[in-house]
């Protein structure tokens, strides 16, 4: 074995790193205005609507993402939608990972006992302000731990895009492998750094999570 | 727009494909199980070595994309001496991927068997071995089922990966037919549906098991 | 008798039902003010319903509620519905104690006094503190103004939650079983603050299990059972010498329960 054929490559790599983090952001921004647009029409009066979140939310959860990924970028072309690897790659993300967020939101919704919705009612409160002073500031704190985990899934599948040809971190770690014929070395040493920044990230939002939810500690 | 007709030369191929789907999908499942039985015992049986051993395979595992573990498994193993078939390197991976979110279920289903059940086994004589086999796992199964079905259509949902160290189940298939036909709708919808179906199975096939496991006590 | 300021409520033939079963059958009840009124009876009678009714957090399926002279969530002779604006401006107007320990968890004691002076009443942060203290006061729980509810007992929960609904200056009290989830160590004080309220003429509804409150605090008992209002006296009445069968059945029942536990050492 034989690390030091990965030095020379590694400004190549940490460029494809920086396109993983900008979909990553991408993605996340735009599944989680998703989900809060499914969770939105989930509580819908209209029956029609709640069917339609339902239906596509089964199918979300049957559907591999690399299939998504497939249909948007090799079939939506011939249905008229062409769009460019990035877009491509983003819009699946969105797609797959709207609904799963979207439970984790109505979840946490879900969790906050309707005796406190009925005390601010009988307070003269409006839906609004119930929304935004009572419910909101609860879910927040409540959200962060399934969301954590999604958006380090998100995070992860970003690796998926590399076979529609998006140049991010494992796109070029393909090329870096190509070029040093040592794929053991490279891989190990990716896996490496996904895990170190993943863990940070996990490590801070539970931070997150302590302050936000710092309201229900005891003593 | 529609070919028809390479649909139809297609599905031969296609549900050939899919029996290689459900087999990486049943044995990665099940590699899983195992993996993540022996970590989350080893998470609860406070011995510390086992404990921090456990906690890292878990970080590991969820810390990296399965894609990158995948191929890490298969460029790892010949080093090892290990003559890695493409099928049982996928299997292992996927498997041991999947072994570190069964922990966290499995962790979670003994721990919501209330305490004093043990202490009424052991009360009554029975020994530690028996209170796992007899009293803990049985319900921890059937507390965990539900989870433990979405978790095997998140395994379901990961097979596609394969193909990155050439194992041709469905979705491989289809790239290989539409690299050939230059067409894709004919050949990614019904991969679509052929996958979305598998998963309805799994999950109705686990509401059944969870119906009948009720009954059983009742 | 001279002019009379309207009752703070007075509901006539309520009618309350859930699918086929009927909760709430053709119930009557009117509070003066400064009166304090007990329901009790088996659970699953309707107490509860009935105050989820006269304050339209269930609206009734058929009846009349007025709250202070006004008629509660429809507009006054039609059948139609308020606004929503309109029935939260009378829903502000009642408070409601309820069975669960519904304080607003993210929220500081005073914090939970204050939300509606300032989200309903618009009053400035400053005043709507400086009364939400004074109320905090009235129930013994100033020195905990800044805790979050998870550092109160439940007991001093329900207390805040009381300061609650008393800040708002409602006309009238609504108390839902609110000592029925706390520990039997907690219940005193809880009692204790709504006993000194009756004392100072709040006028109050309280649905209770506590019979023993119920004898000292009530003016006026109402039994209820399957939806309907039973018997309707003076505690001394009531439970020296109830009239009807039902009431007397309910009482033998509850009470030798409360002997036995006096009995036990």
């Amino acid at each position: 074995m034989d690390w030091t054929v990965l030095l020379p490559h590694i400004p190549r790599l940490m460029d494809g790193l920086l396109i993983t983090l900008w979909v990553t952001v991408l993605g996340t921004l735009a599944s989680v205005a998703g989900a809060l647009l499914l969770a939105g029409a989930a509580a819908s009066p209209f029956g029609p609507v709640r069917g339609i979140v339902r239906v596509y939310t089964e199918i979300i959860l049957g559907l591999p993402i690399l299939v998504l990924l497939y249909l948007i970028y090799f079939v939506a072309p011939d249905l008229g939608l062409r769009l460019d690897e990035i877009s491509a790659g983003v819009l699946t993300l969105t797609l797959y990972y709207s609904p799963y967020m979207a439970e984790a939101i109505r979840g946490a919704v879900g969790s906050i006992p309707p005796g406190q919705i009925d005390a601010a009612r009988m307070v003269g409160m409006p839906g609004l302000s119930i929304a935004r002073r009572i419910v909101a500031p609860q879910v927040l704190g409540l959200v962060i731990p399934p969301l954590t985990g999604l958006m380090i899934g998100l995070a992860k599948d970003t690796a998926i895009l590399s076979v529609i040809s998006v140049q991010e971190f494992a796109y070029r770690t393909k090329q870096v492998v190509s070029r040093t014929y040592a794929p053991f070395e490279v891989w190990t040493f990716v896996a490496v750094v996904y895990w170190m920044l993943l863990s940070a990230f996990e490590t801070l939002m539970r931070g997150a999570e302590g302050r936000a939810l710092r309201f229900r500690e005891s003593r | 727009m529609f070919d028809t007709e390479l649909f139809l030369e297609s599905v031969p191929t296609l549900a050939d494909a899919a029996l290689v789907t459900i087999r990486l999908t049943v044995v990665s499942g099940a590699l899983g199980l195992l993996a993540g039985a022996l970590s989350a015992a080893a998470q609860l049986s406070g011995v510390t070595a086992l404990r921090i051993l456990s906690r890292i395979y878990v970080s590991l595992m969820r810390g990296t994309p399965l894609f990158v573990q995948l191929l890490v498994v298969s460029f790892g193993l010949p080093m090892l001496g290990v003559s890695a078939d493409p099928f049982l390197a996928a299997a292992l991976a996927i498997g041991l991927n999947s072994g570190a979110y069964v922990t966290e279920i499995l962790r979670a289903g003994v721990l919501a068997v209330p305490a004093g059940q043990i202490e009424a086994a052991a009360a009554v004589g029975l020994s530690p071995v028996r209170i796992w086999t007899r009293i803990l796992l049985p319900q921890a199964f059937a507390i965990s089922l539900p989870a433990l079905a979405a978790e095997l259509t998140i395994v379901l949902k990961s097979t596609p990966l394969a193909s990155v160290v050439a194992v041709t189940e469905m979705t491989y298939s289809g790239v290989l037919i539409q690299s050939r036909a230059f067409s894709a709708i004919e050949v990614f919808v019904p991969i679509a549906v052929g996958y979305i179906l598998i998963a309805q199975a799994i999950l109705r096939g686990a509401r059944h098991l969870e119906g009948r496991l009720a009954r059983a006590r009742a | 008798m001279l002019m009379t300021a309207p009752p703070p409520i007075s509901a006539t033939g309520i009618v309350k039902r859930f699918g086929a079963a009927t909760v709430l059958d053709d119930v009557s009840l009117t509070v003066a003010r400064g009166e304090v009124v007990c329901v009790i009876g088996p659970s699953g009678s309707g107490k509860s319903t009935l105050l989820r009714c006269l304050s339209w957090l269930a609206p009734p399926d058929a009846g009349r509620i007025e709250l202070a002279g006004e008629r509660l969530g429809l507009v006054d002779g039609g059948e139609r519905l308020r606004s929503a604006a309109e029935i939260r401006r009378q829903r502000s107007r009642i408070g409601m104690v309820f069975q669960g320990l519904n304080l607003w968890p993210h929220l500081t004691a005073a914090g939970n006094v204050m939300e509606g002076l300032v989200t309903v009443r618009r009053m400035p942060k400053a005043k709507a503190r400086e009364l939400a203290l004074a109320h905090l006061d009235r129930v013994g729980l100033l020195a905990k103004a800044d805790a979050y509810p998870a550092r109160l007992s439940g007991g001093q929960q329900q207390r805040v939650a009381i300061a609650r609904a008393l800040a708002m200056e409602p006309e009238i009290l609504f108390f839902d079983e609110p000592t029925s989830a706390l520990d039997p160590e907690l219940v005193g004080e809880v009692l204790d603050v709504m006993g000194a309220l009756a004392r100072q003429h709040t006028t109050m509804v309280v649905v209770t299990h506590e019979m023993s409150f119920a004898a000292e605090a009530a003016d006026r008992i109402l039994f209820m059972d399957e939806g309907r209002v039973v018997e309707e006296a003076t505690p001394a009445s009531f439970f020296g010498n109830p009239r009807e069968e039902r009431s007397r059945r309910f009482l033998d029942r509850t009470l030798s329960r409360y002997r036995l536990l006096v009995r036990s050492p």
